[in-house]
């Protein structure tokens, strides 16, 4: 029985290579801009990216997508900034961004399994819902004057720069790390978006596990949601519109195979820290939205290349024969 | 069978959209609604939607998606702002806009065909480039009244029949032709069901994917000259989730999501229903932000209708193989 | 020696095919079981009945005399039924060991959460590994940068993870180089030794009398008969497979033959294809002979342009022909008809007439669009010439029987007027009227002066049917031989 050194399988894999160009792009980040000054609010966005990224992890990894993880976390943030505002205690408050989260997530899942339509047109359509159902409730726009406790509770620091919604999200990191190591649905996860034949030959109830999964990630969006508008004085639920942008990348840039089957909690921190300096790099480079745009358009298209072509394939050498272009 | 199943989905459709205009007709005041102008103007204000849905139903034929038409369109329309203002020449403009949504559709086209990613990722990562290209070119891009291309897009053939509408009654004839009676239109069914069978049948199907994209990306240089020439104005934001209204059009038209089945007719009585839907709700005062969530809803039982439909008709093909087997 | 398990009328329709038909099968406690039939005989289906993958229409199941019904996978693993099988089943992105406990992986609970426990499975794995000797599969190794036969060792520790006493082989030796097969058979034998009952399905002869305690023949969906492995003879066991004698299912024309009409030297592909050469005259049915994933199909995908990146010199019709794309072979009259009826063949959600017209489009089309009435002329022509049963060419192909499938397809392929047609296993799945059928159109090809080579595993049909037969194996041509040379013995010798 043999088994790996655990420190060098970890610098010779994609974390560990992508880690290694986070920490170069930081330096020359910090030492070409005023990054530094700023620390605070750059940790505050890689939390909420962190846990954003895992819920688009764990329906990436089935072959799915949820293209309403931005919009929903505004709908979210009304939910719970009445809420608070109404003197409802935080936890209680999570556990109701988490349910709003699980509802939302449960409707993509369901019409998943049950009619089999692609997540990706459902939660399409979940986007336009999000945006247009403001008016049917009451209360609807801007939540403001949020009482500034509240909002101090968000943006409470540990040692000066540290938010402590990032040991927060650190702490949900590492238990994906263990759920996806030491479950059975953590192994189910990995089964099923590897293959959905080759699992229901295991015994594996396919639907159960898409369902649940996207359950989990609903989950997430609740408590990423509460992450990105606590330490905010007023929640405008337009505001998360096109967070999608950064969490998708983030999974895909991770390692997470878009066919499925591959993608570690681990690769979820290195890309949010890459994301999130990406995007500080075009603010405070002073490149714009222009740039961004790209940035991000040009990493979706080369992380996905990647991920459905083998690396050696890069280089010249097919791995696979073309065959009439037929699998 | 197939073929009447197909009628009478388009008849569901045409007695929903009769029913629509009678519901509005007497809910508005006045009988506003049956007034010819405002019945028509339905159509053509969004005639420039209805415009992209046409290729786009060609390309989810093919069990494909494109994300970036939304951008694509606003990027062309930019393109145009740029040449014009530049040369004064709306022949120049107009050629450089075409050329220009070529190109983008042709970006989109060879990455699906050359690579083994989905179109819906290919366009999710070229729609962040489409982005930054409006944010590259920069502005907002308005013209008053006496410009050419306002005139004829606000105008109208014998003071009722908008030119908008005329366009889109072209562009859906020539649709229409390519799908019921030419080979592309027979391919793209065929590659729809099975992508496999139609290359082992000598037909190069990659490019037939490729085309389809290029002509996508032209038909939504063409909308974006119409949706300037009667709004009278383009900016960053005007793509945002527009890619949700056409995938709403060709949805609710009857094609599957799952490729193969659906018809450009179904799209054109879908694009009419729509049409009314908006006018309709803006006459009796209600916000965009109804008619997005009502969009999102439609959207959403079309999927399950016409998934619960398909699963129909199939477990009842199965039963005649079993008799036709028995015989 | 005792029945540990027992089948038997068992029914299974998938539409359009009937796949078994009052089959019975009986497993006594500790023997090497063979099955064997031709294929499609319904082998795999009757495995796949077995361990719960599908469900039976009818028919009862029994363990150790107890009735049992098994709905899903799980529940065959739960009474210690295990498959290897025969495409592989592993998750290629996870390990080993992930991959030996997948889905009943062992827990201990920490503080009242369940953890899986990383220590039993290690150990388990140990001792599994330790009894079927594999010293050289690390546990953290990816399924993916494993070998076949590694993946197979795999695939057996995992069927012993659900301590399986009964293990079902589904063509375990299909991909195995001739020393890992000999590795295999020892890992059979310590099974056996441990009391392990075992179905072993193969169409290999040699295999099945070294290792096989008792053999069942299947045929056509229906059990043939059971017998010691002591008391039948190969040439007992291939008529029982083949259920009739050679030749009077197969009404070969004799034809004069005439020029050669493709002429193919030194084919070679990287990896698949070593040095291949042969000829087809006018109106001569060239077989071509070999076990599955020799090299048959590739040879033809090569031929059609529809492989690439192959080196041959390659004479058609009299000049010189390398095709670019397939449209280039369909242009010059070289068609090709695939083994895969339903992934590689038909559309088979569209018609007949759109299916039929499917590769020749562009010729009866004006401009690019088609011309209906030129459509509905040939179509109507090839239904009529072959007979395809159905209420009209607008009929969904799903709907109608594989036979007249195969027939649609056959007219997809005349429909482009060959001058050379292949045709790869033209008769799979489909039933015996419809098999005799498809020989007398084969037939009536030839004799109106149609090349066609034809790849097939029914060695009846090959030898029945061909007036030449080559033979493949690992990518090489191994033999060729004449009508008046042929027998069953030869081609096989050549072929394994």
């Amino acid at each position: 029985m043999k088994k790996k050194n655990p420190i060098i399988s970890f610098f010779t894999s994609r974390e560990g290579i992508l880690a290694i160009f986070v920490v170069l792009f930081f330096v020359v980040l910090t030492a070409t801009s005023n990054l530094g000054s700023d620390m605070y609010s750059f940790l505050k966005d890689i939390s909420y990216m962190i846990v954003g990224g895992l819920a688009l992890m764990l329906v990436i990894m089935l072959g799915e997508i949820d293209i309403s993880s931005g919009t929903v976390l505004g709908l979210i943030g009304f939910f719970t900034g009445n809420l608070l505002k109404m003197g409802v205690p935080i936890p209680i408050v999570v556990l109701v961004a988490m349910a709003v989260g699980i509802v939302n997530s449960a409707v993509i899942g369901f019409i998943n399994v049950k009619f089999k339509v692609p997540s990706m047109v459902v939660s399409l359509a979940m986007v336009k819902l999000h945006i247009g159902i403001f008016p049917l409730l009451p209360n609807a726009g801007w939540v403001s004057n949020i009482p500034k406790e509240i909002t101090a509770i968000g943006n409470t620091r540990i040692a000066g720069v540290v938010p402590a919604i990032l040991i927060f999200s650190l702490i949900i990191l590492v238990f994906f790390i263990w759920f996806m190591k030491y479950t059975r649905f953590g192994k189910k996860i990995y089964a099923v978006g590897g293959s959905k034949d080759s699992a229901k030959l295991a015994g594996v109830n396919t639907n159960k596990v898409v369902f649940k999964t996207f359950l989990l990630s609903g989950a997430l969006l609740g408590i990423t949601s509460i992450m990105y508008w606590l330490p905010a004085s007023q929640v405008q639920p337009s505001g998360t519109n096109g967070l999608e942008m950064y969490f998708i990348p983030i999974a895909v840039v991770s390692g997470v195979s878009i066919l499925g089957g591959t993608g570690r909690p681990i690769g979820i921190l290195v890309s949010a820290v890459l994301i999130a300096m990406l995007q500080r790099a075009c603010i405070l480079w002073g490149l714009g939205n222009s740039w961004l745009y790209l940035t991000y358009g040009v990493v979706v298209l080369v992380a996905v290349y990647s991920s459905v072509t083998e690396f050696s394939s890069i280089f010249g050498k097919k791995a696979k024969e073309y065959k009439g272009g037929a699998e | 069978m197939k073929k009447k199943l197909h009628i009478s989905n388009n008849m569901i459709l045409f007695v929903i959209l009769i029913l629509l205009i009678i519901l509005f007709g007497v809910l508005i005041p006045d009988g506003i609604f049956f007034n010819p102008s405002v019945l028509i103007g339905t159509t053509s204000d969004i005639a420039y939607l209805g415009i992209m849905a046409l290729p786009m139903t060609f390309i989810i034929l093919t069990a494909g998606i494109d994300l970036s038409v939304g951008f694509l369109m606003t990027a062309s329309a930019m393109v145009f702002s740029k040449v014009f203002t530049m040369t004064e020449s709306l022949t120049v403009g107009i050629i450089a806009a075409l050329a220009a949504g070529m190109l983008f559709g042709f970006l989109n086209g060879i990455l699906v065909a050359k690579t083994k990613i989905h179109s819906w990722l290919v366009s999710l990562g070229t729609m962040y480039i489409f982005q930054s290209v409006t944010w590259f070119i920069g502005g907002s891009h308005s013209y008053a009244p006496g410009n050419a291309l306002i005139d004829f897009g606000t105008g109208k053939i014998a003071g009722i029949i908008p030119n908008q509408l005329i366009i889109l009654l072209i562009c859906f004839l020539i649709f229409e032709l390519l799908d019921t009676k030419s080979t592309l239109g027979r391919y793209l069914h065929a590659i729809g069901h099975n992508e496999s069978a139609v290359i082992y049948s000598g037909v190069n199907a990659k490019m037939i994917q490729c085309l389809i994209f290029v002509m996508m990306g032209v038909m939504c240089a063409l909308a974006g000259l119409m949706f300037l020439g009667k709004s009278w104005e383009v900016n960053q934001t005007t793509g945002l989730n527009m890619n949700i209204e056409v995938i709403t059009l060709v949805v609710l038209g009857g094609t599957s999501v799952a490729g193969g089945v659906g018809s450009v007719r179904g799209t054109f009585i879908a694009t009419l229903i729509i049409g009314v839907l908006k006018k309709g709700l803006a006459l009796m005062g209600m916000s965009g932000d109804v008619y997005n969530f009502i969009l999102g809803a439609v959207l959403i039982v079309a999927l399950i209708a016409f998934a619960y439909l398909e699963v129909r008709k199939r477990l009842a093909s199965r039963e005649m193989a079993v008799k036709n087997m028995n015989e | 020696m005792s029945t540990i398990l027992k089948l038997e009328h068992i029914y299974k329709s998938f539409p359009g095919v009937k796949a078994l038909d009052d089959m019975q099968i009986e497993l006594e406690q500790g023997e090497m079981h063979a099955v064997c039939g031709e294929n499609g005989a319904g082998k795999s289906t009757l495995m796949k009945v077995i361990t719960g993958v599908y469900k039976a229409d009818n028919g009862n199941m029994y363990l150790n005399g107890e009735k049992i019904t098994v709905k899903e996978p799980n529940d065959a693993y739960g009474k210690g039924i295990a498959i290897i099988f025969q495409e592989t089943s592993l998750f290629k992105d996870l390990t080993v060991l992930e991959n030996m406990f997948m889905g009943h992986e062992p827990v201990k609970s920490i503080c009242g959460i369940k953890n899986l426990d990383y220590a039993a499975m290690y150990k388990k794995a140990d001792e599994i590994f330790e009894f079927l000797g594999i010293t050289d599969i690390s546990y953290d190794e990816k399924i993916d940068n494993l070998g076949v036969a590694a993946k197979q060792m795999v695939e057996i520790a995992k069927a012993l993870t659900y301590d399986a006493n009964i293990l079902i082989f589904d063509e375990p030796t299909a991909a195995l180089t001739n020393k890992e097969v000999r590795s295999l058979f020892e890992t059979i034998a310590r099974l056996k030794k441990q009391g392990i009952s075992m179905l072993y399905i193969s169409h290999r002869m040699e295999e099945i009398f070294e290792i096989a305690d008792r053999v069942t023949v299947i045929r056509d969906g229906s059990y043939v008969r059971t017998a010691n492995i002591g008391e039948v003879t190969e040439q007992q066991l291939i008529a029982w497979m083949v259920g009739r004698e050679m030749g009077d299912l197969y009404p070969k024309v004799e034809v004069e033959l005439g020029e050669p009409v493709l002429k193919v030297k030194n084919l070679n592909k990287p990896g698949l294809l070593e040095d291949i050469s042969f000829e087809v005259r006018k109106g001569e049915i060239l077989g071509f002979a070999g076990l599955a994933g020799a090299g048959r199909t590739e040879i033809a995908e090569c031929l059609c342009g529809l492989m690439k990146h192959y080196s041959a010199d390659i004479e058609f019709m009299g000049k010189s022909f390398k095709a670019k794309s397939y449209r280039d072979a369909i242009k010059e009259g070289l068609i090709y008809v695939s083994e895969d009826r339903k992934k590689y063949g038909l559309v088979v959600p569209m018609s007949i007439k759109e299916n039929m017209t499917m590769s020749i489009l562009y010729r009866i089309s004006k401009g690019s669009f088609i011309d209906f009435a030129e459509e509905d002329k040939t179509v109507e022509k090839y239904m009529k010439d072959l007979g395809v049963k159905a209420p009209d060419k607008d009929f969904v192909v799903d709907n109608l029987s594989g036979g007249n499938q195969q027939k649609v397809l056959v007219a997809k392929a005349l429909c482009a007027n060959p001058s050379l047609l292949i045709l790869d296993e033209p008769t799979r799945g489909v039933d015996v009227g419809a098999k005799a059928e498809i020989h007398r159109i084969v037939s009536n090809l030839a004799k109106e002066g149609l090349s066609i080579i034809m790849i097939s595993s029914d060695m009846p049909e090959l030898l029945g049917m061909s007036d030449r037969v080559v033979v493949i194996k690992n990518g090489k041509k191994t033999g060729e031989l004449e009508r008046k040379d042929f027998s069953q013995e030869q081609v096989l010798e050549m072929a394994l």
